[in-house]
């Protein structure tokens, strides 16, 4: 059967039919057993309520024509058997629930992983879809299961009140439509409120977004400093505390309107109702009507009620809830994927040239170009240092380099193919990447490093190849399980290593990388002069053979490159080697000279 | 059962006479539904009797008027119980998060440093906002009623027969009893899951958030990631499975004793018909009430069993809010800062087996501006954190105007202090917010703000912000993101907007451009005249800015004096010089 992916284009815009068709298709035998258990399960107040009867009827009898004791006990264990029955019934229901929601578990994930790495990467800047994955991404296997669970246990209510109904009509068939419009106010009430509780939520998720940023401020040991010295804490709380007020009202308000509007509608009901009974005790008077019989009545139409009233609304409502779910779950089965093309022969290249043709970029939801037309060549084998102001689009380049984003007009290309367009499994051989802000990840050493060559993570011995050349050995031969020490706190007790020593795991990753082209962003902001200087100095001898980017502040080791490119205000300014711009007295040599002040003996 | 009592405290203390009133509410509607039991049983034998040509017309009529009264009882609670859930629990979750943050901000910060802390915070955090403390507001409204409610019922049911209840009672126990040891159980398993789950919501998150998916795209490590994820998964989840199985295995066994005490309860009552006992309108009025009682005292057992299972992970919370708070000190410092020293000073982190500083001792005169120099790992960073206060020495003293640290009433220390650390927050707040936190007193004088900007530059892009100061900044929550040479200007500003005798700039220049970090350093003049400053740099060049050098090695001072008596050491200092001079300057000698 073809497994049914979660983020296709939805073909109903049902999504309680998506919902089912889903978990239909990933786990077929477990649903149909869950149908099964859920119908049978809804006759239980039947069954219950034509046992009673039977009982009831037959000790009137018993007085009347004194008939056997035997028969009352007979029946009785009927009733406790099917009070054994049912409860295991439901028990088993939960237990189905729980596999199923595990089994699709799986699948959900696996399925948003891969939406996750294939969309465009720019949606990651795109403000909505932000919103929509925090919003989204919690629970989601649950999500998924409990929208069908609810169907379920709907159905089961409605099969339940189905059956009460036969019973009640075989004694009063009159009480139960009267019954039934009695529940319908409740029906608005419960249908209205869960449709303002969604749109609750929806806003909602803004003043909880805040509150939980503050949150996770306030309780890091970094801004834990400020907060002490600025004395900024109350301040702070205030926010939090604004905001968790607001979004807790804003669901209050709803609670309360609809909590006051079933009350009243509950006890209309009731006052209503009750008085329908009494005829019938005059029936009972009168003798139309058995005394079991009465009883029975009164116990069905009780349930009857409080089904009608409470379990069948509320298992409405639980529906409707996952509304907005499967809403933004559209909004990103619509987004769109990356596409890659076949570039034959670039993977076996050895030579490699990179060229930005006329490109001028913008970020999504920026009023102005970031880059700004730029255009260069870097030919096989140079080394070119990208040193600009901040903001002046230095990172900007790489990541267009690297494919992350596609230019708005112009074209980034390496060997005549658009880098945006190679698949990463090939981007990745050819091109490596030490980013400033790169992830520390709390996993092992090893996959620290390893991430830089995937294909060769459990090769240990280029693993620690790269970690002397990133001057990280001599630090993790220390540490307690070597190259698989776990790093932070995620998973129990981890070992936790300061910035300069994340900064050497970063290059020993880029050491890690066998492309030909290397690009370095600012890689040794946080790094001591001596490492600093040991780090260009191994850098130098890596990058002979290969073509080279770096991108950095320290003009210093701009040096390092043969030819430097000056970014200002989103275009190149100057392109030329040290000796050229320094002569050129433009905007290079006031920085360098900026720099070099410092340095100047007296 | 402390714990549970330490909840109901702490629910109490967020809500006082909402609490009172919703315990008081439950037992009425508890009581309520005793009470419609017994006038059940008056109604119907009044009709039993009238049918039997009896004449309690009168009974009938009055007992139905009070039923019909008190009949929407529950019709009328389980609306209004939704709503009484969320009250309660809002406010719980608001103390309880405010403890939180209150107990954060008074640890010794020490306990920030350590990896567990953060594990003990989520565990604690975590579960707030949870189902779990949901699961105990919820027992704390339903278990007056369905208490009350079973009592009262029971009470109606013995004037009848008291042998009933004691069936009916007897047949919970062994399933009272398989929850309170499957609580133990459950806990065990499900404490190690809730490390596997975080490690399991951080391999997820890999692929949500921003950072960590352009590096899955860089690295394509896509199939690795989301294999490990995949597999970790399948191993909780069979833990898992594995326990429900058993769990249901264990219920529906012991589950089956209490229907056949029901069953007994209703054949005794039905030989009491048979022999004339009672009558039959009884008799129904008695199954019913039977199979009532059964229903609450199911739920009582479902809702303690769910409180069982739950009440582990609240401990957590109380564990965490029990730690020993740090003593703030107690002499105020009333005047400006104008010497620190260091004597001596000894200090490690828990958590490692070396000492960081062996023995620093050095002193800063007033109004003087030093500049700290030193590898990374050498100590630095740890020795600002000590001068700060924020931790304590574990040996020697540490000295701010002659007062030792430890001693000083930390507020008034902060006071006269200013910072500019090499981890700033980048507050995804206002910019006003950003600088004005400097000086938290004033952040509402628009006009103050306004003209620090217009004093200072490196602010112009602020005329670029779609709502000038008031424009929330950064990527979490903001309209604008800004460069992260815009973020350290913004530090710097908010280190300005104070009035202090002491400041420190930790790395200040780190992210900013050659010009920008020129002008820093011609600032530094000007920031720190009349002051007594500590600067930390990397940027062995700029430490000439500073009165003074001190070079901090293998947690000890090894050189300190001026740029020339430094120089002319021959030392590591002038090593550490040159390193980095050669990248700007051509030498004539160069000793190797």
């Amino acid at each position: 059967m073809k497994i049914h992916k979660l983020l296709e284009k939805p073909t109903t815009k049902n999504y309680v039919i998506r919902a089912i068709k889903y978990i239909f298709s990933v786990t077929p035998a477990l649903m149909i057993s869950l149908i099964f258990i859920t119908v049978v399960n809804g006759l239980a107040a039947t069954v219950n309520a034509s046992l009673t009867h039977i009982t009831l009827d037959s000790m009137s009898n018993m007085l009347e024509n004194n008939q056997d004791f035997r028969f009352i006990i007979g029946i009785v264990a009927l009733m406790v058997l099917t009070m054994i029955f049912f409860p295991i019934l439901t028990s088993l229901e939960g237990l189905l629930r729980t596999r199923i929601t595990q089994k699709i578990n799986k699948s959900v994930k696996a399925d948003l992983m891969e939406k996750m790495s294939k969309i465009e990467y720019e949606n990651f800047d795109d403000k909505e879809i932000y919103d929509l994955s925090t919003r989204m991404l919690t629970e989601v296997e649950t999500k998924v299961s409990q929208t069908v669970f609810s169907v379920l246990s709907l159905l089961s209510n409605v099969i339940s009140a189905i059956g009460i109904s036969y019973v009640v009509i075989s004694l009063a068939w009159w009480m139960l439509p009267l019954s039934i419009v009695g529940a319908i106010p409740m029906f608005f009430v419960k249908f209205k409120s869960s449709e303002e509780l969604n749109k609750a939520e929806k806003e909602m998720t803004y003043f909880n977004r805040i509150s939980t940023y503050i949150s996770n401020i306030i309780l890091n040991k970094e801004s834990m400093k400020e907060i002490k010295l600025f004395g900024i804490l109350d301040y702070l709380k205030n926010i939090w505390r604004n905001n968790t007020e607001k979004s807790f009202k804003r669901r209050l308000i709803v609670e309360s309107k609809y909590g006051k509007r079933g009350a009243l509608v509950n006890i209309l009901y009731v006052w209503v109702g009750t008085p329908l009974t009494f005829i019938n005790i005059l029936f009972v008077i009168r003798g139309t009507l058995t005394l079991a019989d009465y009883l029975v009545l009164l116990n069905t139409v009780g349930t009857l009620g409080l089904t009608l009233v409470h379990g069948i609304p509320n298992q409405y409502g639980e529906v409707r809830k996952y509304k907005l779910f499967w809403d933004d779950l559209s909004v990103l089965s619509k987004l769109k994927d990356v596409t890659y093309k076949n570039f034959p022969g670039l993977e076996e290249s050895k030579q490699f040239e990179i060229e930005f043709k006329d490109v001028y970029f913008r970020y999504p939801q920026c009023e102005e170009d970031t880059l700004k037309g730029i255009t260069f060549t870097i030919h096989n084998g140079e080394r070119v240092a990208i040193v600009g102001e901040n903001g002046a689009g230095k990172s900007t380049i790489i990541k267009l380099l690297l494919g992350l984003y596609k230019p708005r007009s112009g074209m980034v290309t390496v060997n005549g193919c658009e880098v945006s367009a190679i698949s990463p499994q090939i981007r990745k051989k050819i091109m490596s990447c030490v980013f400033q802000d790169f992830t520390k990840y709390f996993l092992s050493v090893r996959e620290n490093i390893g991430f830089g060559d995937i294909d060769q993570i459990q090769n240990t011995e280029k693993i620690r190849d790269s970690a002397i050349k990133g001057l990280a050995d001599p630090f993790i031969q220390k540490m307690p399980q070597g190259y698989d020490t776990m790093l932070g706190n995620i998973y129990g007790e981890g070992t936790d290593i300061s910035e300069g020593q994340w900064q050497k795991l970063n290059i020993s990753k880029a050491y890690n990388m066998d492309s030909n082209i290397i690009i370095l962003d600012e890689p040794t902001a946080s790094l001591d002069p001596i490492a600093e200087a040991e780090i260009y100095h191994t850098f130098k001898n890596l990058s002979e053979e290969k073509t080279c980017l770096l991108v950095s502040h320290r003009l210093g080791s701009a040096q390092i490159g043969e030819r430097i490119l000056v970014i200002q205000d989103g275009k190149i300014v100057e392109d030329g080697n040290h000796e050229q711009l320094l002569k050129n007295n433009g905007k290079y040599a006031t920085m360098f000279q900026a720099q070099s002040k410092w340095y100047q003996e007296g | 059962m402390r714990t549970y009592l330490s909840v109901v405290r702490l629910v109490y203390k967020s809500n006082h006479w909402r609490f009172l009133g919703i315990i008081g509410l439950s037992v009425l509607v508890g009581l309520i539904e005793g009470l419609l039991t017994q006038v059940n049983i008056i109604v119907l034998t009044s009709i039993q009797n009238i049918m039997e040509g009896g004449t309690n017309y009168w009974t009938l009529i009055v007992s139905f008027v009070v039923y019909y009264f008190f009949a929407p009882n529950y019709y009328v609670y389980l609306p209004m119980e939704a709503y009484l859930k969320s009250r309660l629990s809002q406010n719980l979750s608001m103390k309880m998060l405010n403890d939180v943050f209150m107990k954060a901000y008074a640890l010794n910060m020490l306990e920030l440093e350590d990896t567990n802390f953060y594990d003990h915070i989520s565990k604690a955090t975590e579960n707030i906002f949870s189902g779990r403390f949901m699961a105990i507001i919820e027992s704390i409204i339903r278990i007056p009623v369905l208490f009350t409610a079973t009592i009262s019922i029971i009470t109606v049911l013995s004037l009848q027969n008291a042998s009933l209840i004691v069936l009916a009672v007897l047949g919970m126990v062994p399933v009272f009893l398989s929850r309170y040891f499957q609580g133990k159980r459950f806990f065990k398993l499900k404490d190690v899951q809730q490390s596997q789950n975080r490690f399991l919501n951080y391999l997820w998150s890999m692929f949500v958030d921003r950072n960590t998916n352009r590096d899955i795209r860089t690295f394509d490590t896509y199939e690795y990631l989301s294999n490990k994820y995949t597999s970790n998964l399948e191993q909780v989840t069979k833990e898992n499975w594995n326990y429900e199985k058993r769990t249901f295995y264990i219920n529906t066994f012991l589950n089956s004793f209490r229907p056949i005490g029901l069953g007994l309860g209703l054949l005794i009552s039905a030989y009491m018909v048979f022999n004339g006992q009672i009558t039959l309108a009884v008799f129904a009025s008695i199954s019913g009430a039977l199979s009532l009682v059964q229903e609450h005292t199911d739920g009582l057992i479902s809702m303690f069993s769910n409180v069982l299972d739950n009440l582990p992970f609240v401990k957590n919370f109380f564990r965490y809010s029990g730690k020993q708070e740090e003593p703030l000190g107690e002499i105020r410092l009333e005047e400006p800062i104008h010497s620190i020293e260091f004597r001596d000073v000894y200090f490690r982190y828990p958590v490692n087996d070396y000492e960081t500083l062996k023995g620093v001792s050095f002193v800063i005169h007033d109004k003087e501006s030093v500049a700290l120099l030193g590898y990374n790992g050498a100590g630095k960073s740890t020795l600002v954190k000590l001068l700060c206060g924020f931790y304590k020495p574990d040996k020697g003293e540490i000295l701010i105007n002659g007062i030792s640290i430890t001693k000083l009433e930390k507020n008034s220390l902060w006071k006269q202090m200013s910072a500019v650390f090499q981890n700033y927050t980048q507050y995804n707040l206002t910019l006003r917010e950003n600088i004005g936190f400097g000086t938290v007193e004033q952040i509402k004088d628009k006009e103050r703000i306004l003209e620090f900007i217009r004093n200072n530059d490196g602010f112009e892009f602020v005329d670029n912000l779609p709502n000038g100061i008031d424009t929330v900044l950064g990527r979490e929550l903001g309209e604008t993101d800004l460069s992260g040479g815009q973020w350290q200007k913004i530090a710097i500003g908010r280190g300005q907007f104070r009035d202090y005798s002491m400041i420190i700039l930790d790395e200040p220049t780190a992210s900013l451009d050659p010009i920008a970090e020129a002008d820093v350093y011609y600032k530094f003049k000007e920031i720190t005249a009349d002051k007594i400053s500590l600067i930390i740099s990397h940027r062995i060049g700029s430490a000439s800015i500073a009165d003074r050098i001190i070079l901090l090695k293998d947690g000890v001072v090894a050189e300190n004096g001026t740029h020339e008596e430094l120089m002319s050491l021959d030392g590591e200092y002038k090593a550490l010089y040159y390193l980095q001079a050669k990248w700007y300057v051509k030498q004539e000698v160069k000793n190797d």
